[in-house]
Order: C-alpha cells, then structure tokens, then sequence
C-alpha cells in the first residue's frame, strides 16, 4: 500500500491543531499533552464522560465553535477531531508556539 | 459498546447482577433504607408499555450500563408524555470518555419513539452529573430534597 503524504501547508495546519488540541488539555488539567497524539484514542485516555464533555468545551472555546453532544460521541480518537476541525475551518486563532512540541531545543 | 433499547425481559437478569453495586455507590440513608427491587412492578410497567430500557453493552454483549425511564402522561399535563428517570447507572469500568453521552442520547431517541415529548430526570448531590445534563441540553429545573421520618 503506497503512502500519501498531505500537501505542506495542510500538515501544518493540522500539526497546529494538534498543538492546540495538548495546550487545551493540559491547561485544564484534564490530560498530560504528552498523551495527546494524532493516534490518541479517547477510551484510552483517563478520562470519564465528565472529564470529555470538560474537554470537549474547552475545545469550543478553544477553537471558536461548537461541538454538539451527537457529533463529540462519534470522535473515537484525536485525529478524528482535528479531522472535524480542519473540515469546519475553525477559527481564526492562533496557534501555539510549536517550539514547544517536544520541549525546548538548545 | 453497542447502545439499544431492551425489553425488560432481556435485561432484567443482567440488571439484577448489577444493582447491589449500582445502590452501594448511589442510594443515600443506605442505614435506614434497604435495597429491596420490587422486580414485579418493572415487569408490570412492561406489560403496561410504560416502561423503557436503554442498554450499553460491550461488544461481547455484556452489560456496562442501562437508563430506566418511565414513559407516561404527566397526572398534572394529561396532554404531556414524560419519559421520568427511574435510574441510570454506568458500572464503573466503562465511564469512560464518550459513553455516558451516548447512553443518554440513545435513551432520548428511544422515549421519544414511545411518545415523550419530555425528559425529567436528577441526579446526586454526592455524584453531580449537571455537566453530562447540560451538555445534552437538560438545563437544571430544580433540587430534589429528602428527608427521614420513620422511626
């Protein structure tokens, strides 16, 4: 099977929704942004239905739309979401600092 | 996890499995008030088609969780189906992420399907669920209160 590599532009984006995605969780304190990966499966993470609707509000802020209860249930995993966020065009915001992704470089 | 709507013959024998642990984390005046199922009156509720049962259940079919509703007129607005909370209870391995949600918006589809227009439900003050309401769109009309009166 070949593999097909997204359009630079595109991977940017969506590394920036991901970046967005660790900086929501961790600032509420709800996951490590270590645990935070395109891969990320939701049933994987420590959280109780609680904890993802906390998560999922904070992603409506975070991201200036609204996530509705029928919609969040299907998300099975971080990739899903940013694959919503990028088809819905949230924004505009700004994304994190990408430096700080895998800590500081020397 | 697979979510559906379940004839009280089929679920009652896994709810009874449950329902000892589902009252030692969720009744309160557990000293003065035994669990004591009335198991008649569900099956009695179903037969008067009153009664619904929304499961979760793993994909191997064993059960995560349930909603009991009581789907009838309201006696004050005859006019008015209600589908009133009987109980809901996740066992505690499966509260996880979206699958509370998903209980309750399937439980919401399948009363609606029995005629409720709709949903009065609570829950404890030791184990709020106002934010799993309010994200599902149930805004807080009230406080229940209690008290003992018995000897």
């Amino acid at each position: 099977m070949g593999f097909t590599y997204l359009p630079y532009e595109r991977q940017q984006n969506r590394y920036g929704y991901l970046l967005k995605i660790r900086e929501v969780a961790e600032s509420r304190g709800i996951v490590g942004a270590s645990e935070i990966v395109n891969e990320t499966e939701f049933q994987d993470l420590r959280m109780d239905s609680l904890d993802f609707i906390d998560f999922i509000m904070a992603i409506d802020d975070a991201f200036l739309c609204k996530i509705e209860p029928d919609v969040a249930i299907k998300f099975k995993s971080i990739n899903d979401l940013i694959n919503w966020v990028e088809e819905k065009d949230c924004g505009p915001f700004e994304f994190p600092d990408k430096s700080t992704f895998w800590g500081k470089q020397k | 996890m697979t979510y559906q709507s379940e004839p009280w013959s089929q679920a009652e024998s896994d709810i009874r499995s449950v329902v000892d642990a589902h009252w030692q984390e969720l009744a309160v005046l557990k000293s003065r008030i035994k669990l004591d199922v009335d198991w008649q009156h569900y099956r009695d509720c179903h037969t008067r088609g009153i009664l619904q049962v929304t499961t979760a259940r793993l994909d191997n079919g064993k059960l995560a969780g349930y909603w009991i509703s009581i789907v009838n007129i309201h006696p004050h607005y005859r006019e008015t189906v209600c589908a009133f909370q009987d109980s809901y209870f996740l066992l505690q391995d499966y509260r996880k992420a979206e699958i509370g949600i998903a209980l309750m918006l399937e439980m919401q589809k399948n009363v609606k399907a029995m005629g409720a227009v709709c949903m009065i439900g609570s829950d404890k003050e030791h184990m709020p669920m106002s934010a799993l309401f309010d994200f599902v769109g149930w805004p807080s009309v009230g406080t229940q209160y209690m008290k003992w009166i018995g000897d």
